[in-house]
C-alpha cells in the first residue's frame, strides 16, 4: 500500500515528489533524488485538519506533505496508528454534540450563578471610598437633569427622617443610611438607593402614601438594596456582562454588544427587588409593621405608572407588583 | 475561548512565494484557502470544552491547534504553510502576561500613583515585547518547510510602537497616518523568508490618502443620512404617518449612524489590506490584494447577525468566512525565474511578547 506525496528537505522550498510505503515498522520514501527509509517510531504525523494536507515529519526537519487523505489512511490503517483522543474528538458527531451541550450549560451557569456571585464578591471587596465616589455622581447628576430641591417643609421632613432613623433594624445593623428629599422634574414618584447608603425620596412619593407606615415600608425596601449592595453589584455586573459580550462577539460594534447585557441585567434586577423586598418585610415585623404597607404602596404607585403604559416583564426591571403582593403577607396596613 | 484576529498581518499572508525552480516567469499565484466552517467548529468546541475544564491551562494547546489549522489550510502553488508554536512556551508567556496585568490591577488599587508608575514602566517594556510578539510568530510559521524569521532592530521598535505614536498623539492625531505608515514598513520590512527579505513601499501619502478616503465616507455618510432624515420627516407631516411613521423616522437616523459606523471598518480595512499588500515584496515577488469594500461589509454584516442569532455558535463559521475571504483577495506575482529559496539562520524565539500583547489588546494590526 503506498501513497504519493511532496517532499521537502527543510532547507530550501525545492518540492520533490515522492512515493511512501510502509514496509515492516518503517517507512519507504522515494523519488527525484530522495531515498529515505526511516523507522516509524522516528516519525511525527501531524493531525488531521480537514482539507489541509497531513505531514509526516523526519527528526532532521524534512518532511512530506500528503493530500491523498484515503490513501494515507489505508497506509495508517497499516501500520496500526490511532490519533490521539483528543483529535478523534473533534470529528467525531457524538463528542462535538456533547462538547456543544457542556458548553452550553457553562454558559448558562456562569450567568445564573458564576456572575453574580463574582459581582457579589467584587462589589464587597471594593473600598466604601468608590460607593461614595460612585453615589455623589451619580446624585449630582440627578440633581441637574432629574431632581429639583424637595418643596416638602422643613418639619414634615425632619418628622419622617425621625422615624426612620428610629427603625429598628432586624439583625447586624446596616450600613449608614442616610435621606435626603428632593423634587421630580423628569421622574415619577419614585424613591432611589445609592450604594453609598443614601436614600432619595421624591415629594410625589410622599403624597402618594397615605400612611407614614407606607413611606417606612418603601424606604426599608431601598435600605434592602443598600444592605445587600445591589447598586454595586448591579455596576459590577453589567462592566463585567459588556465586557465578555464585546470580547465574544470581537468585533462588534460595542453598540450591539450592549444588547444582551441589557437584557440580561433585566433578570438580575428583578432579583434584586425580590431580595430588597424580603429584607423590606423583616424589617417592618421587627419594628410592628405590617408588610401589606409596602404592598399597598406598591400597587397605587403601579396604578400611577400604568397610565403612561409599561414594559412587558421580561423587559421590567421590576416584578410586577401583583406576584410582589403575593410574596409579601401580613395584615392590614395601618 | 479563542478570539480568533483576522487580521492581514497573519503571517500566512505575511509571507507567501510560489518557489519551485522552473516556474514560469511573471506567473499569479493566487492564495487558496481550503478551510471549513464545519471542519473548524469541532476542533473549536472541543478546544473551548477542554479549555473550560482545564481552568484556561489548555488554551495555550487550543490556540496552536487553531493556528495550525488555518495556516494548513491555506494553500500557495500547491503547498501549504505550517505553525509550529510550542504550547509551553505560549503558556509560559501567558502566564508572565497574566502576572503582569494582575501587578498593575494591584499596584493601580495599592495606590494610583503606583499604578501610574507600573503603566509607565510596562510602556517602556511594550515595544520590546511587540517586537518578540513579531519574532515568534514569523519564527513559528514556515512555507514549504522554510521558516520566516522578523529581523528588526529594538530602536525601530522603540521608534515605532513608542515614539511615533507619542508624537501622534501630541499633533492630535493628525500624524496618525504617517504613524500607520512607519508601522507596516517596520512590519513588511523586516520579515524574512528564508534568506531572502520582504521590502515595502507605500509612500506616507498613500496613508494620507486612505485616512482622507475614510473621513471622506464618514462625511458623505452622515450628510446622507441628514438629508434623508429630513426628507422622511417632511414626507411624513405631509402624508400623517400616525404614531408608527413618527417612530420609524424618530430611530431611523440612529440605526443609519450605526449601519455607517459598522461600514467604516470594513471600509478601512479592504483599502488598508489593499494598499499594504499592493506594496508588498518579497526579493523580486509582488503581491496583488484586490478586497472589496462592499464584500466583506457585507461578510462582517452577516457574520455579526448570525452570531447573535446563535448564541456564538456561529462564530467559527465566521472567522473561516471572513478569513477565506481575506486570504482569496491576496496573490502572489511571481517574478522572473524562481530559484530555490534557502533556509537562514533560525534560534529559538520565547512566546512572552506575543502572549502579553495580546492579553493587554494591543492590536500590532493597526
Amino acid at each position: 500500500m503506498s501513497v504519493v506525496g511532496d517532499y521537502y528537505d527543510g532547507r530550501s522550498t525545492r518540492r520533490r515528489r515522492v512515493t511512501l510505503d510502509h514496509d515492516r515498522g518503517f517507512l519507504q520514501v522515494r523519488g527525484d533524488d530522495v531515498e529515505r527509509r526511516e523507522a516509524l517510531a522516528a516519525l511525527r504525523l501531524s493531525e488531521p485538519m480537514g482539507a489541509a494536507p497531513r505531514l509526516v515529519t523526519f527528526s532532521d526537519g524534512a518532511f512530506c506533505e500528503i493530500r491523498d487523505h484515503a490513501g494515507l489512511q489505508r497506509l495508517l490503517a497499516e501500520t496500526g496508528h490511532r490519533d490521539a483522543c483528543v483529535v478523534r474528538w473533534q470529528f467525531s458527531v457524538r463528542w462535538i454534540a456533547v462538547a456543544s451541550l457542556f458548553c452550553l450549560a457553562a454558559l448558562f451557569a456562569a450567568y445564573r450563578w458564576g456572575l453574580p456571585w463574582v459581582s457579589a464578591r467584587v462589589a464587597d471587596a471594593l473600598p466604601d471610598s468608590v460607593a461614595e465616589t460612585v453615589s455623589d455622581r451619580v446624585l449630582a447628576v440627578l440633581d441637574e437633569r432629574y431632581l429639583a430641591p424637595s418643596r416638602l417643609p422643613e418639619a414634615r421632613q425632619a418628622a419622617i427622617a425621625a422615624r426612620f432613623s428610629a427603625l429598628a433594624m432586624p439583625g447586624e445593623p446596616v450600613a449608614r443610611a442616610h435621606l435626603v428629599f428632593r423634587a421630580n422634574r423628569a421622574m415619577s414618584a419614585n424613591a432611589l438607593a445609592l450604594p453609598s447608603g443614601t436614600i432619595i425620596l421624591t415629594d410625589d412619593l410622599v403624597a402618594l402614601a397615605r400612611r407614614d407606615n407606607e413611606l417606612m415600608a418603601v424606604l426599608a425596601h431601598e435600605l434592602g438594596h443598600v444592605e445587600e449592595r445591589h447598586g454595586l453589584r448591579q455596576a459590577v455586573q453589567s462592566t463585567l456582562v459588556g465586557l465578555l459580550a464585546a470580547w465574544f462577539l470581537g468585533d462588534v460594534s460595542s453598540v450591539v454588544a450592549a444588547a444582551p447585557a441589557v437584557l440580561l441585567e433585566a433578570k438580575y434586577s428583578r432579583d434584586a427587588e425580590r431580595e430588597a423586598d424580603l429584607f423590606a418585610e423583616r424589617l417592618l415585623q421587627a419594628n410592628g409593621i405590617s408588610p401589606r404597607c409596602l404592598v399597598d404602596i406598591l400597587q397605587r404607585l403601579d396604578h400611577a405608572e400604568s397610565s403612561a403604559g409599561s414594559a412587558p416583564e421580561f423587559l421590567s426591571t421590576h416584578p410586577e407588583t401583583i406576584r410582589r403582593s403575593e410574596a409579601l403577607v401580613g395584615g392590614a396596613c395601618e | 475561548m479563542e478570539q480568533t484576529d483576522t487580521g492581514a498581518e497573519r503571517p500566512e499572508d505575511t509571507a507567501a512565494m510560489p518557489v519551485m525552480a522552473g516556474d514560469a516567469s511573471g506567473e499569479c499565484f493566487p492564495l487558496e484557502f481550503t478551510g471549513r466552517g464545519g471542519d473548524y467548529f469541532g476542533i473549536w468546541i472541543v478546544n473551548l470544552l477542554l479549555t473550560l475544564l482545564t481552568l484556561g491551562i489548555y488554551s495555550a494547546w487550543a490556540k496552536v491547534r487553531r493556528l495550525q489549522y488555518f495556516y494548513r489550510n491555506t494553500q500557495l502553488a500547491g503547498a501549504s504553510f505550517d505553525y509550529h508554536g510550542n504550547p509551553r512556551a505560549i503558556l509560559k508567556g501567558r502566564v508572565i502576561a497574566v502576572a503582569m496585568l494582575i501587578a498593575y490591577q494591584v499596584a493601580g488599587g495599592v495606590h494610583p500613583g503606583l499604578g501610574a508608575l507600573v503603566a509607565v514602566a510596562l510602556a517602556l517594556v511594550l515595544p520590546r515585547l511587540l517586537l518578540r510578539s513579531l519574532q515568534f510568530r514569523l519564527a513559528n510559521s514556515s512555507y514549504r518547510g522554510l521558516r520566516f524569521r522578523f529581523d528588526a532592530r529594538l530602536k525601530d521598535a522603540y521608534r515605532v510602537f513608542l515614539g511615533w505614536p507619542l508624537l501622534a498623539f501630541v499633533t492630535l492625531y493628525l500624524l496618525a497616518p504617517f504613524c500607520h505608515q512607519r508601522l507596516k514598513q517596520f512590519q513588511h520590512g523586516n520579515a524574512v523568508f528564508g534568506q531572502t527579505r520582504f521590502a515595502f513601499s507605500a509612500p506616507v501619502r498613500a496613508f494620507y490618502a486612505l485616512y482622507f478616503k475614510m473621513a471622506g465616507a464618514l462625511v458623505l455618510g452622515g450628510v446622507l443620512i441628514a438629508v434623508l432624515g429630513v426628507g422622511l420627516h417632511g414626507a411624513a407631516q405631509t402624508l400623517g404617518g400616525g404614531r408608527l411613521g413618527a417612530g420609524l423616522i424618530a430611530v431611523f437616523p440612529l440605526i443609519a449612524l450605526l449601519v455607517l459606523f459598522f461600514f467604516i471598518r470594513p471600509f478601512f480595512e479592504a483599502l488598508s489590506q489593499n494598499l499594504v499588500w499592493n506594496h508588498t515584496q518579497l526579493g523580486e515577488h509582488r503581491f496583488v490584494s484586490t478586497a472589496s469594500v462592499w464584500r466583506l461589509f457585507w461578510i462582517r454584516l452577516t457574520n455579526l447577525f448570525a452570531v447573535l442569532f446563535t448564541l456564538g455558535f456561529y462564530h467559527p463559521f465566521a472567522v473561516v468566512r471572513l478569513l477565506r475571504y481575506r486570504l482569496q483577495t491576496v496573490s502572489v506575482l511571481a517574478a522572473g525565474d524562481l530559484g530555490a529559496f534557502v533556509a537562514g539562520s533560525t534560534d529559538p524565539v520565547g512566546a512572552t511578547g506575543e502572549e502579553a500583547a495580546e492579553l493587554f489588546d494591543i492590536d500590532i494590526a493597526l
